[in-house]
């Protein structure tokens, strides 16, 4: 076969933000038989794509070929005993809620959306409103198995083959194609959260409230109005949740789409004053409590299918950067300023906190806060991200690669102190660099060679 | 993997009222099959690469099936479709129940390029299809109970010049499924026809986008409902059914107009 890629339909993809576009030759295969033949027979660069949940540019290459893995979606295997659920990579997460919380088990780390893959919550090495108890995604890999570069599948797990292990936690799809994995799931899973929301007025108040609650909380997040300043600079409801099966009265419902789609001369920075002004009205001064649907709770989002269209054409970019505890008051407070003075605005503003470090060479958590912010791709948005981009190496923290378009080399380089050992095991695995994307490129991942 | 894949092969006492599902590696087939192992049913799954349908096997047992079983079945081979029979007929005591997914589309202009592309293209959607259905009939028969569910298509109903190989290959589908529902009706069998518009599925996917593509696990659920009713035929989604009714009203001097 001369190229197989050349059969393959063209496609523009982009990240959910909508903000960078490429070309790409896509293909969706639905059996093993079809993605090994890809991987062997397809010349150029190559990666996989899972539901396409990342914001920036991580899941596709262009003038390549990226390999939608959502039609290999298989259970393999259960045991009941241990929890250890294997299943392919094109799984959904919610999906796998869906299938295991009626015979108790969940997932122990579920991101904001229920549109992830399983292969993507890896090489993303996502976290959830539970990071400081349960971890990243990758800590609950048993072993995964590799569609390495050369073509052969290999089973990874982390002390057979650590390095590799490493690599593809977290190491956004460089080490070659994940077809299915062994995650240990949560026993004793209950089907709705206990909610307890309060208002908080300014960023000293919300960091206190987190910093009391992380020890024993099981769920927290912030919801922070990101255009107040001075004074109210940080005002935010908090939600801590815990499991529990208390009946809730609504019923899943199918998501609503997205009606329409902001046209760019409306004032996003205004929208966005409502909007937080309207999110804070909602709660009552003493705070409340409610007991919701796990996926209400954990995927507040997915309500509205393609909420991102909302943005227009020209997208949004969600800037999502860790930085370390003793950083983080000082940090947060200028990062959240030069959002609310910036003339793009920001309309969500989400505040967690981070455990441990993950187990990858990229993996995005370490112990600190987390601040992510959705930021209309308009006006002077780029030297806004320049800017978050500067406070966050200042402060020694570092920006979440799955959120991300704009991040500089540079910057990378400083925020990910693990990436020589990245880049030996991509050297080792993948000598002619077939595995690739916009954002390698444009982080220059590889190093010098690709 | 392949020797624990054997434990999805247990001939069990649960296969009574079990899914054939011919084409299971198909988007609308998979689905299908899915719905039916939430339903608590067993299957056997029919198809060419029986490696991967074990795999489907494992999911569907995960997924509440008491027992799938793979069988290779290849609509390319006319030896098949009797071959498929006679271990339905051995395997499954009791009444069961069967869906014939497999198709392939082609494209029309591949096809005019080398017209001999058609006949591959018949014999699938088209000669297998009706030889399995014959081939199955007296076994649904002698026990008394069953459905039968048939996937055609919306282009099978008004053929279209850049969709005509494919379209008359669902025409003849079509028309063998009249009399034979007339048929297994007497014997308390029931005959579906599915006519789906276009799904989100591999037959699809290569194709230039901005047709609107239906979901087919949408599709699967809404086709498992008509077939427990016994429906004759079911658009999907449901408005298909009026624009079919008003392009088989069109006269064919205005319609082989149209450039659709």
């Amino acid at each position: 076969m001369a190229d197989a890629a050349s059969t393959l339909p063209l496609r523009p993809l982009a990240g959910f933000g909508r903000n960078r576009h490429s070309l790409a030759r896509l293909a969706r295969p639905q059996r093993r038989a079809q993605l090994e033949a890809l991987v062997r027979d397809v010349e150029g660069p190559l990666l996989a794509r899972g539901f396409g949940r990342a914001y920036g540019d991580a899941a596709q290459i262009e003038g390549g070929a990226v390999i939608d893995m959502t039609r290999l979606d298989r259970l393999v295997d259960f045991d009941a005993g241990t929890g250890v659920l294997v299943c392919e990579a094109g799984m959904r997460l919610a999906e796998i809620d869906r299938l295991f919380v009626p015979r108790g088990f969940c997932l122990p780390v579920l991101p904001g959306t229920g549109w992830v893959s399983v292969g993507g919550a890896i090489a993303a090495d996502i976290h959830g409103k539970n990071h400081d108890r349960a971890g990243s995604f990758g800590d609950h890999v048993q072993w995964l198995d590799l569609l390495t570069p050369d073509g052969n599948l290999r089973r990874v797990d982390p002390l057979g083959a650590p390095a590799i292990f490493a690599a593809t936690v977290g190491g956004m799809g460089l080490t070659g194609i994940i077809v299915q994995a062994a995650i240990r799931l949560q026993g004793q899973a209950r089907a709705c959260v206990a909610v307890r929301e309060r208002k908080l007025t300014d960023l000293d108040a919300l960091l206190t409230a987190l910093a009391g609650h992380r020890a024993n909380a099981v769920y927290s997040v912030a919801w922070v109005d990101a255009m107040a300043r001075g004074r109210k600079l940080g005002r935010s409801v908090l939600e801590i949740g815990e499991d529990s099966d208390a009946p809730a009265g609504a019923r899943a419902r199918r998501p609503r789409p997205m009606p329409f789609a902001a046209p760019g001369f409306v004032p996003l920075r205004l929208v966005g004053k409502l909007f937080n002004a309207a999110w804070l009205a909602r709660i009552p001064a003493a705070g409340r409590d409610r007991i919701e649907p796990r996926e209400k709770f954990f995927h507040p989002l997915d309500a509205i299918a393609g909420w991102n269209r909302f943005y227009g054409a020209a997208g949004f970019h969600q800037f999502q950067c860790v930085l370390p505890d003793a950083q983080a008051p000082e940090g947060l407070r200028r990062l959240l300023e030069t959002t609310a003075r910036s003339r793009a605005g920001c309309l969500l503003a989400v505040l967690k906190t981070l455990g441990a470090p993950g187990r990858g060479y990229l993996s995005f958590a370490m112990q600190g806060h987390t601040l992510a912010l959705d930021i209309p791709n308009r006006a002077d948005a780029g030297e806004v991200l320049a800017s978050l981009e500067r406070i966050v190496l200042e402060c020694g923290g570092r920006v979440y690669l799955a959120k991300d378009s704009t991040l500089s080399p540079e910057g990378f380089a400083a925020m990910y102190p693990e990436l020589p050992r990245q880049r030996k095991v991509l050297a080792e695995l993948d000598p002619e660099g077939r595995f690739q994307s916009d954002l390698s490129r444009r982080l220059g991942v590889h190093g010098a060679t690709p | 993997m392949s020797d624990s894949a054997n434990e999805t092969q247990v001939a069990a006492p649960a296969l009574n009222d079990a899914w054939a599902i011919f084409g299971a590696s198909s988007g609308l087939g998979r689905e299908f099959a899915r719905h039916a192992a939430a339903q608590g049913r067993a299957l056997v799954l029919a198809g060419r690469d029986t490696d991967d349908l074990d795999l489907d096997g494992r999911d569907l047992v995960l997924r509440g099936a008491p027992a799938v079983r793979s069988l290779k079945f290849d609509a390319l081979d006319a030896a098949d479709p009797l071959r498929a029979a006679a271990m339905l007929d051995a395997a499954l005591a009791g009444p069961f129940n069967v869906l014939i997914a497999f198709g392939v589309l082609g494209s029309q202009a591949e096809i005019e390029a080398d017209p001999a592309r058609a006949q591959e293209i018949l014999a699938t959607n088209a000669s297998a299809a009706i030889a399995l259905m014959l081939a199955l009939a007296p076994l649904m028969e002698r026990r008394k109970a069953g459905r039968l569910v048939v996937v055609g298509s919306v282009a099978g109903d008004r053929v279209r010049a850049g969709n005509l190989v494919y379209g008359a290959s669902k025409a003849a589908l079509h028309g063998a499924c009249g009399p034979l529902r007339a048929r297994l009706a007497r014997s308390g069998v029931t005959l579906t026809l599915s006519k789906p518009g276009p799904l989100d599925t591999a037959m699809t996917f290569a194709l230039a986008r901005g047709l609107p593509l239906a979901d087919a696990g949408d599709c699967a659920r809404d086709l498992w409902q008509a077939a427990q009713a016994g429906r004759a035929v079911r658009y999907f989604p449901f408005y298909w059914r009026w624009i079919m009714l008003l392009m088989r009203a069109l006269p064919g001097a205005l319609f082989h107009r149209l450039r659709i």
